[in-house]
């Protein structure tokens, strides 16, 4: 189902574990994960499998809930989850465009391969998540992330 | 939500690890999945999460295939499944029921305390599914599992 998926893939010059850290704890996630001027608040998470991914996007004075559920947390190394679950895999209802995300990070010479696959219900899904600016949004978000991880070397 | 969850739960006269395998191993699971004389044609079944779970099920010799993922193993406690998802995280476009089922074993005096709760995404599509005989058929299934395993595994 390859033409359901998006996937961005990047080498990032930060460490796996803050990338990591970035993507799964909330106080890091408000700093990187919306394209400026666009934010991110009350970010909860709970790292487990089956836990909530909630937080609110702010884009342009709209405020947008965003449920979510936690697949897997495999620590530095892959961070999964979806909008189609909510706490403890609760099914919701009214989803008009259900996908799950996987993030995998291994080691790269320079600091992290980055890979985000993002699975649709549809290829037309897709395509209109691809026409909202995935591969722009995402590009963007990343580079937020990498300077964002760099200034938490210590 | 407890309007969309449904819940089954019963003492079975049989050991836990044996509930577990019984469960997990589709050369089991076919003999006492569905209630007789319908049938089980194929299983297919990766045990992690993201793995699938694919059902084929023969009920008045029509097939009807059941698609979905495994979403949680704790190995002899707890299986967590779905078809709102496939293999590797796969949104599906129009799930059926639309639900999540969790299975929790516990040791009890007599065999296994055994909890089966299915979480659905309205309190419509719950109701659709008692309606359809989750009680009666789930109850059904967990007494042919234990007839199963005492009469063939003990």
């Amino acid at each position: 189902m390859t033409d359901h998926n998006l996937v961005l893939h990047r080498v990032l010059k930060a460490p796996r574990h803050l990338i990591y850290a970035c993507w799964t704890q909330p106080e890091h996630m408000v700093h990187w994960f919306m394209p400026k001027p666009h934010f991110i608040a009350d970010v909860e998470i709970d790292l487990r499998p089956g836990g909530k991914y909630l937080s609110t996007m702010h884009i342009d004075g709209n405020v947008m809930p965003s449920v979510g559920c936690v697949l897997e947390a495999i620590p530095d190394r892959r961070f999964a989850f979806t909008n189609m679950m909510g706490e403890d895999w609760q099914p919701l209802p009214g989803i008009d465009m259900g996908f799950s995300a996987t993030i995998d990070l291994s080691d790269a010479p320079e600091g992290t391969v980055y890979h985000v696959t993002a699975r649709h219900q549809t290829a037309e899904i897709a395509a209109s998540h691809e026409a909202m600016g995935f591969s722009q949004g995402w590009g963007l978000v990343a580079t937020q992330l990498e300077a964002y991880a760099q200034s938490l070397v210590k | 939500m407890t309007d969309t969850t449904l819940t089954l739960h019963r003492i079975l006269r049989a050991p836990r690890a044996l509930v577990w395998e019984c469960w997990t191993s589709p050369e089991h699971l076919r003999n006492w999945f569905v209630p007789r004389p319908h049938t089980i044609e194929n299983v297919e079944m990766d045990l992690m999460p993201g793995g699938r779970f694919n059902t084929l099920m023969k009920v008045d010799g029509n097939l009807y295939p059941n698609d979905g993922s495994i979403i949680a193993v704790d190995t002899g406690e707890r299986l967590v499944f779905t078809d709102l998802l496939l293999a590797g995280w796969q949104p599906v476009a129009e799930p059926g029921l639309g639900f999540t089922a969790e299975l929790i074993l516990r040791d009890h005096a007599e065999g296994t305390d055994y909890t089966a709760i299915a979480r659905h995404r309205t309190a419509e599509s719950a109701a659709q599914h008692e309606a359809m005989g989750f009680h009666d058929g789930w109850g059904t299934v967990a007494s042919q599992l234990e007839e199963y395993i005492r009469e063939r595994l003990m």
